[in-house]
């Protein structure tokens, strides 16, 4: 069994040359993380970026340009968000 | 005496087969040189700024191993896992003289934060289920999107969560000290594969 689960990033914008693919998840441990694998101008890039899941935020940080890093930083909140959704579609609506 | 942990997934700076801590200890990341302060935890703990003269450590053996789990080369497997260190640290290693601090990011913050009388608060404004969605927002986004009662009926907008709260939850969820200096590699007393 694999012992990891692939999400792919559809619908998260590209933007700054850096498009998401795919968001990596343990299917082993229940651990708030994820890898997610991204291409730079059109290269998939050999390492991934590390996510933190409840705090919404890389813990790698490849870029020194401050476009990419608000790139980056907007762009941990969307997937964090989208894998939310994707891994809990019920729990995600208004308790009003 | 005190023990410590921390993960060290695949790929990353610390990852046994790039930088061994055995052989180096560990080494804050700080590039500028900024000094340490309220701000800078934060920017740390919550914002995962890690190009700050802090290095996370945890109280917590489990809390390491999850962070062991990832890395930047992907998730750790039988044949390529990650690794958590056991740092055992003592009195005589910390304080005046050995470079090294511990600072406890909860008691650090603690004292910063503002008096009951002051406006604004750095508590929120929310319901009892509103930690929920600072803790966990995958799971219960809701709790952080539902404006909360107010006298005389609803609210219009969201519930308010300081990054000062928000630092403390993530501060206790990983049960985590900031080492500030370095830790000498005689500190590290084990190291356990991760997969």
């Amino acid at each position: 069994m694999s012992e990891s689960h692939k999400i792919l990033l559809e619908g998260i914008i590209e933007r700054a040359g850096i498009k998401f693919i795919e968001a990596e998840i343990s299917e082993k441990f229940d651990v708030p993380f994820a890898v997610v694998w991204y291409s730079l101008g059109g290269t998939k890039q050999t390492e991934g970026l590390r996510l933190d899941l409840d705090k919404e935020v890389f813990l790698d940080h490849p870029f020194a340009d401050a476009e990419r890093q608000k790139v980056m930083r907007k762009a941990a909140r969307e997937i964090s968000s989208f894998i939310g959704h994707y891994l809990y579609p019920t729990r995600n609506v208004s308790h009003g | 005496m005190a023990v410590f942990y921390r993960g060290a997934g695949v790929g990353t700076h610390w990852h046994i087969n790039v930088n061994h801590p055995k052989m180096t200890g560990f080494i804050p990341w700080n590039p500028n040189g900024v000094s340490a302060s309220a701000d800078r935890i934060m920017q740390h703990v919550a914002n995962g700024i890690t190009a700050s003269p802090y290095l996370s450590l945890t109280r917590s053996f489990a809390v390491a191993w999850g962070y062991a789990i990832f890395g930047p080369k992907g998730i750790a497997t039988a044949t390529n896992p990650g690794y958590v260190y056991e740092i055992e640290l003592n009195a005589h290693d910390i304080g005046r003289g050995t470079g090294l601090e511990l600072v406890d990011p909860l008691q650090e913050l603690a004292a910063t934060l503002p008096q009951p009388l002051v406006t604004p608060s750095y508590q929120h404004d929310g319901d009892q289920n509103l930690s929920l969605g600072i803790i966990r927002p995958g799971r219960f986004r809701s709790y952080l999107r539902t404006p909360p009662l107010q006298p005389g009926g609803g609210g219009v907008s969201p519930p308010r969560v300081t990054l000062e709260l928000k630092t403390m939850f993530h501060a206790l969820r990983d049960a985590e000290i900031l080492a500030v200096g370095n830790i000498p590699s005689s500190a590290i007393k084990n190291f356990y594969r991760a997969s």
